[in-house]
């Protein structure tokens, strides 16, 4: 089976969807909020649903609810405190507040997690080149190199150990820890030698002669985009201000209170529902054109 | 090594690389003493800007190809070690390697190598609001490290194994201050405490762990490195 795709922001700069999961995020981490936390956590899962799959999510969720939990647990376990008590663990205390804190900034660790899982879907290692300087071209070379490496390390590393155990002559079987670090040795020779070499057929190449090199923009932001981005933005600074104001009256201690205005979460939503929104409106309209 | 080509945009990056990095301790603790709600995405904030001032300070610096493939090279062998390792729990080689990057390229180099190794294994183990926590605490080990390199403190054994056993400690509580800082509310001496005493032994273990592997990598790869250069005459 085909692995589910997102398409959502295929059509517009990759800089819309940056800003719009940045904004996401940020909203996650700074609104320390039950119902803003809750509203951030609903739309990242829907958007994960929606863009990743079914499957994708439940992979993703079978280690970060218990993630969730522990997060929730940590909380009353190191600070006692509230005015509402639960029950006692061994000499501790658990109080309602404080399990309600901890529960929110779990749902606030998984909210991140999420909305960074579907920003690397929809932000491919191509489409984030879009995104980097004109300027800048050491960080992304060397990013774009790391990246690729890794995975090439971790399939030579599996056949320099095979060739070590097929090698009887090579002395005895060391142990797990010496044999790694005799095969993770290898591995820098192997691929320090090779840098050389890319380095040298870059030079040859041009790279390094001081003179502005070419380079083939795929993506160019269009009127269009910069419509998008200025809705963002506006949405960025409703909802900035009122997530200051509803947050700025909520109160954990000693009892939870002061939740505000129903109102006031209207924006947190609308930016925490727009991802899974714009995600079903293009499959939708991909469904009407076939 | 670099430098020789500065323009006063790198030397302002560069003459910021340790406030910013101070920066993010010191806004850590100022945020939880005060008592701010939203301290776990403040402080985030603070790191990711140092980061990102680091990044740039790296991308100023304009390192030349010869500079910059050893360092791709040696945070992808980084990332890579912290998968290969990672059936043994707090047993991950990157802290050596950040050091060791550090004495070898200079210490840019070595804050790029810890960064773009926890990026780059995060892959692997998932990205969350730890990376750039991870990312700052591996580049600071590699920074620290390429400092002390340019003192010719590390060519002694105590003084590279003592860096190398205060690193663990020093990740361990950067990675715990993030959580604890931002996490638990109300935060008191008692759970602050609490919290280091419970992680103590995983530190502890990456400790010792990073000593280990200096021990084992600091000779054989600086061969490895020394030979690629008489090899290829650089």
């Amino acid at each position: 089976m085909a692995v589910k795709r997102t398409i959502a922001f295929d059509a517009c700069h990759a800089t819309v969807p940056a800003a719009l999961f940045a904004g996401a995020v940020a909203l996650a981490m700074l609104a320390v909020h039950p119902v803003c936390v809750a509203v951030s956590l609903a739309g990242a899962l829907l958007f994960s649903l929606l863009a990743r799959g079914g499957a994708a999510t439940a992979r993703g969720l079978a280690w970060q609810l218990p993630l969730l939990a522990l997060v929730c647990l940590l909380n009353p376990l190191f600070s006692a405190s509230g005015s509402t008590l639960l029950f006692k663990f061994g000499p501790r205390s658990v109080y309602l507040e404080s399990l309600a804190y901890g529960a929110t900034m779990g749902g606030l660790m998984v909210a991140v997690v999420l909305w960074f899982e579907g920003a690397a879907a929809v932000l491919t290692q191509d489409r984030l080149l879009a995104l980097a300087p004109r300027r800048a071209r050491t960080l992304p070379l060397l990013l774009g190199m790391a990246f690729q490496l890794v995975p090439q390390l971790l399939g030579r590393s599996r056949e320099v150990r095979a060739t070590l155990s097929a090698c009887t002559a090579a002395g005895a079987r060391s142990g797990v820890c010496e044999a790694l670090t005799r095969t993770s040795s290898m591995l820098l020779t192997w691929s320090l030698e090779e840098s050389i070499e890319r380095a040298d057929s870059m030079r040859a190449r041009g790279w390094e002669s001081g003179l502005p090199r070419t380079s083939y923009r795929p993506e160019r932001p269009r009127p269009r985009d910069m419509a998008a981005l200025a809705g963002i933005a506006a949405l960025l600074i409703v909802t900035a201000t009122c997530a200051w104001a509803v947050c700025a009256q909520w109160r954990f201690y000693p009892r939870m209170s002061g939740l505000g205005p129903w109102w006031a979460c209207v924006p947190c939503a609308l930016l925490a529902l727009l991802p899974a929104a714009a995600e079903l409106a293009a499959r939708l309209r991909e469904r009407g054109r076939r | 090594m670099m430098g020789e080509r500065q323009t006063p945009w790198a030397r302002a990056l560069a003459a910021l690389e340790i406030p910013a990095l101070l920066a993010v301790p010191t806004a850590m603790v100022a945020l939880a003493l005060a008592g701010v709600p939203a301290t776990a995405g403040l402080t985030l904030a603070v790191a990711l800007l140092a980061l990102g001032l680091m990044l740039a300070s790296f991308e100023a610096s304009r390192p030349a190809l010869r500079q910059l493939m050893p360092t791709a090279v040696l945070a992808a062998v980084a990332a890579a070690g912290r998968v290969l390792f990672s059936p043994i729990p707090d047993v991950k080689p990157v802290s050596a390697i950040a050091i060791l990057a550090g004495a070898a390229l200079g210490r840019r180099s070595g804050f790029v190598v810890g960064a773009v190794a926890a990026l780059a294994s995060n892959v692997f183990f998932g990205q969350g609001p730890w990376t750039p926590w991870q990312m700052y605490a591996w580049g600071l080990v590699g920074y620290v490290g390429g400092v002390l390199g340019e003192k010719d403190l590390l060519s002694r054994g105590p003084a590279l194994y003592a860096w190398g056993f205060a690193s663990g400690l020093v990740y361990g509580l950067i990675l715990n201050g993030y959580h604890v800082l931002g996490y638990v509310q109300p935060l008191t001496w008692e759970s602050a405490l609490l919290a280091c005493a419970a992680s103590l032994p995983f530190d502890v273990t990456h400790s010792v762990a990073t000593v280990a592997f200096l021990a084992a990598i600091w000779l054989p790869w600086g061969r490895a490195i020394r030979r690629v250069v008489a090899k290829y005459g650089l």
